[in-house]
C-alpha cells in the first residue's frame, strides 16, 4: 500500500497544474474527484469536490456563480480573488483555509469543496456538503411512551445539532477528533464544563488520539479502548444509546459522550450498572410507578439470567424445597419425556437462542414465519412427542419474556442463563450461588475514571439508591446537583 | 491473580466482609452432644467481648507491622492454613448433606478454583460482593425465618445447666474452630481505608446480634435436640414452611456457598498480598545490607 501519510505535511503548490496533478497523483486518479477549472480575469481557479459528497446546486450557487461574477470586477490578481474567497464574500458559513494536502484531503473527504487558485499556495475549503443520508427518525432499540421520538442519525454533525438543542448552555462542548488510519471517521467529545471530571475527559481524549485502527464504523470499534480490562469483564462501563434525550440526561450529570460518524448510537462514559435499569419515561410518571417499574426490571434481570438454572437446581437437588402439589405436577411432566431434565433445558435454551438470532436479521415478513414455525409448530411438536415437558416450556416462556425487558443485556443474559443452567444442574444451590458470587464479584471489581460500576450499591450511597431502584422527586432533583465525583 | 489490582476498600465495607465470613462459620456451626442453645447463644454473644482485643490486636498489627517481612510471612502462612482449613469444612458439609451429589474432593478442588477466581478479580470486588450478599441473606432469610414463627417456642430455651463452665468451654472452642477473621483483617488493614475501630465495632455488634438470635432460633425450633441436630444452619433450614418455598435447604445452601467463597477468597487476597509484601520487601532489604 502506498505510503499515503507522506502526503499529510506536504504544502500546497504554488501552481495549479501542479496542485491538481498532486491530487490526483495522491488519490491514484480516482474517479469521484471532480476538480473543473475556469478562469477569472485571466486567472486559472479550480473548484475540487469529491462525487456525491457536495451538492450540485450549492456548488453551483454559492461557489460557481460569485466566482463567475468577478469577472470584468476589480479581482484580477490570484491574491485578490484568493482574499474575495475567504474575507470579502460569505459563499458557505462553515469554511476554512488549508495549507497542506493533508488538512484539504480530509476536508474534500468530509463533503468541502476545495477552491484553488494558480500562483496561491492555499485552498479555501467551503462546507456545502450534501450527500445523501437518513433523516432524523424514532429509535429502533429504545422505544419510550411519553419522550422525544428524535433518535440519532448517522452524521455525527446531525447528532451534535440534537444535543445542542436540548441543552442550549455554553457549558456544553463538543471536540471534534478522527480516529482510523485510513478511515479518518470524526469522533465527537461532548460534555458538560464543571460537571464532567477534566480529567476523565483529557483521559478519553487521550485514549481516542492513540486508537491506531485501520478504521473506525461503529462505535463497537472504539468501546473497548474506553473500557478498563475489557477482557476479562462481563458487563461493559461504557454505556450505548441512541436516544439524544437519554445522553443529554448524562451529560447533565457529569457524564461523557462520545459519538462516532457513521453509526446512531452514541457511547456515554463512564456507565454504571445500575443505570441499564432506567429510561427517560421514568421521569414522566408517577414516582411509585417508577419505583414499581424499575424492580419489576431488576426482577426481569433475575430471572432470564437465572431462573432455568434455579429451577433446575430445585428440583435436581433441593426437591423438598417445592411444595407438595407443585413436585407432583412437575414429576408427572416429566414422567413423560424422554430426556433428562438438564438435556431439555439446555437444548430447548439452545433453540431459543438460535430463535432469537434468526428473528434479529430476518426481513419482518419471514421474521413472523419463522415465529410460527419456531415457537408454535418446534414447540407445540417437542411437548406432543415427549421431548419436553409442559412445565420447561412455561419456564422458557417466563425466561425469554423477561430477557425482552432488558434488550441491553441481551449478550450477557444469554450466556449468563446457560451458565446458571450447568451450574444448577451439576452442584445445585452450590453451583448456582458459585455463578452468582463469581458475576458479582466480576460487576464489583469493575470501575472507570475512579467510578465503581456498582455504585450506588456496592460501595453503598444512599443518596444514589432512589435513582437504582425508582428515581428521584423533581422537587430533590432542583437541589441536586450530580457530577460523576459523587459516585467516587 | 491480578498484581496490579490495588483497590482499597471502606471500614465499612471491610467489616461487611468480616460479617461475611463470621456467618459462613455459623452456617457451619455443629453443636456437641447434649448442648444447650441457650447458653450457646449467650456464649456467642459473649465471646464478642474476647473478640474485641483480639480483632483491635490484629488491625493494630496489620497496620504497624503490614510491610514487616515477618509478619507478611507470618499472615500468608497462617492464610494459607486457613484456606484449607474453611474449604475443608465446606467440603466436608456439602458431602455430609448432599452425600448422593457431591464428594469431599471434588467440592474441595471446585472450590478453590472458584475462590482463585474471585480473588483475581480484587478486594474491592469481593468486599462488596460481601455486602451485597449480606443484604441479599437480609432480605430473603428474614421472610423465612418470619414465616417459621409457628415453629418456635420460647418454653423450649432453657438456660440452666448441670456444668456451665464446662459446657461454655466447649462451645466456645466449637465456635472459634473456624475464626478466620483476624487473619483477614491483619492482612488486609492495608487496604482499608478509615480508622480500624470503624470496621471491628460494627463487625461485633453484628457478630453478637446475629449469633446470639441464630442459636436462639435453633434452640426455640429444636429444644432439648439441639446437640443432636447436626449442622444447625440447615437444621432451622429444613424446619422452614413457607408460601412459595416448603424447606429452605436450597436457600441456606446459596448463602452458606456464598459465604464460604467470600471468606476463601478473602484469605487468598490475604495470602497473595502478605506475600507480595515479602516480595516487594527484599530488595529493599538486600539493598540496605549491600550499602
Amino acid at each position: 500500500m502506498p505510503d499515503y501519510t507522506a502526503y499529510k505535511n506536504i504544502l500546497i503548490a504554488d501552481s495549479l497544474e501542479k496542485t491538481l496533478a498532486d491530487i490526483r497523483e495522491i488519490t491514484g486518479g480516482s474517479m469521484d474527484i471532480n476538480a473543473p477549472r475556469l478562469t477569472i480575469n485571466g486567472t486559472e481557479c479550480a473548484v475540487v469536490t469529491a462525487e456525491g459528497m457536495v451538492s450540485g446546486e450549492t456548488v453551483g450557487e454559492l461557489l460557481l456563480l460569485p466566482l463567475m461574477s468577478l469577472n470584468g470586477g476589480l479581482h484580477s490578481t490570484p491574491q485578490s480573488i484568493m482574499r474575495f474567497c475567504t474575507d470579502e464574500s460569505m459563499m458557505s458559513s462553515n469554511k476554512t483555509v488549508c495549507y497542506t494536502y493533508g488538512s484539504a484531503l480530509g476536508l474534500l473527504f468530509s463533503g468541502f469543496a476545495l477552491v484553488f487558485v494558480d500562483g496561491v499556495p492555499f485552498a479555501a475549503a467551503f462546507g456545502i456538503q450534501g450527500y445523501a443520508v437518513r433523516s432524523v427518525s424514532p429509535p429502533v432499540s429504545e422505544n419510550e411512551l411519553l419522550a422525544s421520538q428524535e433518535g440519532f442519525a448517522e452524521v455525527v454533525r446531525t447528532n451534535i445539532s440534537l444535543i445542542r438543542r436540548r441543552i442550549k448552555h455554553p457549558a456544553l462542548t463538543f471536540e471534534m477528533i478522527q480516529c482510523g488510519k485510513l478511515s479518518s471517521t470524526d469522533v465527537c467529545i461532548a460534555y458538560v464544563r464543571g460537571k464532567a471530571d477534566e480529567n476523565a475527559v483529557a483521559g478519553i481524549r487521550q485514549r481516542l488520539s492513540e486508537i491506531q485502527l485501520d478504521s473506525v464504523l461503529t462505535p463497537g470499534y472504539i468501546q473497548p479502548f474506553l473500557e478498563r480490562d475489557p477482557g476479562r469483564r462481563l458487563f461493559s462501563e461504557v454505556g450505548v444509546t441512541e436516544r439524544p434525550d437519554l445522553l443529554c440526561t448524562e451529560l447533565i450529570r457529569g457524564r461523557i459522550g462520545v459519538i462516532v460518524d457513521g453509526a446512531p448510537f452514541a457511547l456515554i462514559v463512564p456507565y454504571l450498572f445500575a443505570e441499564n435499569f432506567g429510561t427517560v419515561d421514568d421521569y414522566s410518571v408517577k414516582r411509585y410507578y417508577a419505583f414499581f417499574v424499575k424492580i419489576m426490571r431488576w426482577l426481569a434481570f433475575m430471572l432470564a439470567a437465572a431462573f432455568p438454572g434455579i429451577y433446575l437446581a430445585a428440583v435436581n437437588h433441593d426437591p423438598e424445597m417445592l411444595p407438595l402439589k407443585l413436585l407432583l405436577n412437575l414429576a408427572a411432566g416429566e414422567k413423560t419425556t424422554l430426556l433428562s431434565l438438564f438435556t431439555e433445558l439446555v437444548v430447548i435454551m439452545l433453540l431459543l437462542e438460535i430463535l432469537r438470532e434468526a428473528s434479529i436479521r430476518l426481513p419482518h415478513a419471514i421474521g413472523t414465519a419463522m415465529s410460527i414455525a419456531g415457537g408454535l409448530i418446534i414447540g407445540d411438536t417437542a411437548v406432543k412427542s415427549g421431548i419436553i415437558s409442559s412445565p420447561l416450556l412455561i419456564i422458557v416462556g417466563v425466561t425469554a419474556t423477561a430477557s425482552f425487558v432488558l434488550p441491553s443485556f441481551s449478550q450477557q443474559l444469554s450466556v449468563l442463563r446457560l451458565m446458571f443452567i450447568f451450574a444448577g444442574g451439576f452442584a445445585g444451590f452450590f453451583g448456582i450461588s458459585a455463578c452468582a458470587v463469581m458475576l458479582s464479584a466480576n460487576i464489583c471489581s469493575q470501575s472507570l475514571d475512579g467510578v465503581p460500576f456498582s455504585s450506588p450499591a456496592a460501595p453503598f450511597n444512599p443518596d444514589g439508591m432512589s435513582e437504582m431502584l425508582g428515581r428521584k422527586t423533581f422537587r430533590r432533583m432542583e437541589k441536586d446537583e450530580p457530577t460523576t465525583k459523587d459516585l467516587k | 491473580m491480578n498484581k496490579s489490582e490495588k483497590s482499597r476498600i471502606s471500614a465499612l465495607t471491610m467489616a461487611a466482609l468480616l460479617t461475611a465470613a463470621r456467618l459462613f462459620s455459623l452456617s457451619l456451626y455443629m453443636p456437641h452432644g447434649g448442648e444447650n442453645a441457650a447458653i450457646t447463644a449467650l456464649t456467642a454473644a459473649g465471646l464478642c467481648l474476647l473478640k474485641l482485643p483480639i480483632m483491635t490486636a490484629a488491625a493494630l498489627l496489620g497496620r504497624h507491622f503490614g510491610e514487616n517481612r515477618a509478619f507478611s510471612a507470618a499472615t500468608a502462612a497462617l492464610s494459607a492454613v486457613m484456606v484449607i482449613i474453611c474449604t475443608n469444612a465446606f467440603a466436608e458439609m456439602t458431602a455430609e448433606t448432599y452425600p448422593e451429589r457431591c464428594t469431599r474432593l471434588t467440592t474441595f478442588i471446585v472450590l478453590l478454583c472458584i475462590c482463585v477466581y474471585v480473588a483475581s478479580m480484587g478486594l474491592a470486588g469481593t468486599a462488596r460482593t460481601a455486602s451485597l450478599m449480606l443484604a441479599g441473606f437480609a432480605l430473603v432469610c428474614t421472610p423465612v425465618l418470619i414465616e417459621m414463627r409457628g415453629s418456635m417456642l420460647s418454653d423450649r430455651l432453657d438456660p440452666l445447666s448441670y456444668k456451665p463452665v464446662r459446657e461454655i468451654t466447649l462451645t466456645a472452642a466449637g465456635l472459634l474452630r473456624l475464626f478466620p477473621e483476624p487473619v483477614m483483617l491483619a492482612g488486609l488493614i492495608g487496604r482499608t481505608d478509615g480508622s480500624p475501630s470503624r470496621a471491628v465495632k460494627p463487625f461485633l455488634i453484628a457478630d453478637a446480634l446475629v449469633s446470639g438470635s441464630f442459636f436462639l432460633m435453633c434452640g426455640s425450633v429444636t429444644g432439648r435436640f439441639f446437640g443432636q441436630s447436626g449442622y444447625a444452619f440447615y437444621t432451622l433450614a429444613g424446619n422452614t414452611h413457607g408460601a412459595f418455598i416448603d424447606r429452605a435447604n436450597g436457600v441456606f445452601m446459596f448463602f452458606s456457598s456464598s459465604f464460604a467463597i467470600i471468606t476463601v477468597s478473602a484469605l487468598m487476597m490475604t495470602f497473595w498480598r502478605s506475600a507480595e509484601m515479602i516480595r516487594q520487601k527484599r530488595p529493599r532489604e538486600e539493598t540496605a545490607k549491600a550499602q
